[in-house]
């Protein structure tokens, strides 16, 4: 291989190359048109092209724009998650329900309100409730009514049974 | 046509369902430019999508100076890039290739299966060989070849002169050439 040769293989190119000057250009064209070694690698050239443009168009796996669109839309709705609301949105998801972030927030937001309010509950109010003084009595007979006494009678009566049993008292003592 | 521009612009006002359609519209070139960088569908499929997620969740960084299809071209080098640097794809770059070819193949009517085991059989090679090449020459080779764009575009997508396009296109045509005409250096 001659030296020209070698310079116009080195710089032999299907693509414009913007290091050559025109004069350079023009030389190399003539040599290859002279030249069959150096017509036959620009032909290689060439064929190594076509090759390249020739590989088959691939086509994707048929679940990858699904997937794709998929994933943009989740991320577009974790997007829309206010921070407080990521943990409901982790239990939608495990539950394999995806509501809208706006019903997430609200629904985060009503939970923490109703988490207040039980915590308020329970650190300011006194939880042990009193027995309530009417609670009606279970073991009350079917036909019997509650009616109200007035108090004055109640206490009367508590005094009656109160000498009654003292008078008994004093009678079993006498015997 | 609507403009994938609109699209954008819709995405940015919140719109999630515009951005789907530009996945539908570019899934499959993007996918295309992984496979000829990685070698490798499974890579390829994963880097699609991390592509696109990239690009949605970076949308409001396009400035409509260039086309959508460039701005996105660049985000998708970049994620295959990132997937070169950090895969062990190419140990598994051959078995998987071979694989898709062969499942690709099966779909294609088998009158002449001779034929089709020829060309895949040049085809593995060729993959092969472009798999080799220095990253920033399998770029403007999967640019230029497969996904035919021009070189002023390929420039914008690179942000780099025409001329650099033209000589790594040299670069690597050369260095195919004597990849595919002594195989057994692969
Ligand atoms: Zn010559």
């Amino acid at each position: 291989m001659d030296l020209d040769c070698k310079r116009v293989i080195e710089n032999l190119s299907l693509h414009s190359n913007p290091d050559l000057s025109h004069e350079e250009r023009a030389e190399f064209k003539i040599h290859l048109v002279q030249c069959q070694s150096c017509q036959k690698e620009y032909e290689e050239m060439l064929h190594t092209a076509a090759v390249l443009e020739s590989l088959p168009a691939l086509d994707p796996p048929p679940d990858l724009l699904g997937r794709t669109q998929e994933r943009i839309t989740r991320e577009h709705r974790r997007h829309g998650l206010a921070f407080f609301a990521n943990p409901f949105a982790g239990i939608l998801r495990l539950l394999k329900l995806d509501p809208p972030p706006n019903f997430v927030n609200c629904t985060a937001v009503l939970f923490y309100l109703m988490l207040t309010v039980f915590l308020a509950k329970l650190t300011f109010f006194d939880t042990t409730e009193p027995t309530p003084v009417s609670t009606p009595n279970r073991s009350l007979h079917p036909d019997a009514q509650i009616v109200g006494v007035p108090l004055g009678s109640i206490k009367a009566t508590v005094q009656r049974i109160g000498t009654e049993e003292e008078s008994k008292e004093g009678s079993t003592k006498l015997e | 046509m609507i403009p994938d521009e609109v699209y954008v612009q819709k995405t940015i006002e919140g719109d999630v369902e515009s951005f789907n359609e530009l996945v539908q519209r570019h899934h499959t070139r993007i996918y295309g430019l992984a496979y000829r960088m990685l070698s490798n569908p499974e890579d390829a499929a994963d880097a699609t999508q991390e592509a696109f997620l990239e690009a949605y969740k970076s949308i409001k960084s396009f400035q409509f100076q260039s086309k959508f299809s460039t701005w996105l071209y660049r985000v998708a080098i970049n994620t295959c890039q990132q997937y070169i640097r950090k895969s062990d794809s190419r140990a598994r770059t051959l078995s998987a290739y071979t694989r898709s070819v062969e499942e690709n193949d099966a779909q294609y009517d088998s009158d002449c299966p001779d034929r089709i085991l020829v060309k895949s059989e040049s085809d593995r090679m060729v993959q092969e060989a472009i798999s080799q090449l220095p990253p920033k020459q399998r770029i403007v080779v999967s640019l230029f070849y497969m996904q035919h764009l021009k070189y002023h575009e390929i420039a914008e997508v690179l942000d780099c002169p025409e001329g650099t396009v033209a000589s790594r296109l040299n670069t690597a045509i050369k260095t195919l050439k004597s990849k595919l005409q002594n195989p057994h250096h692969l």
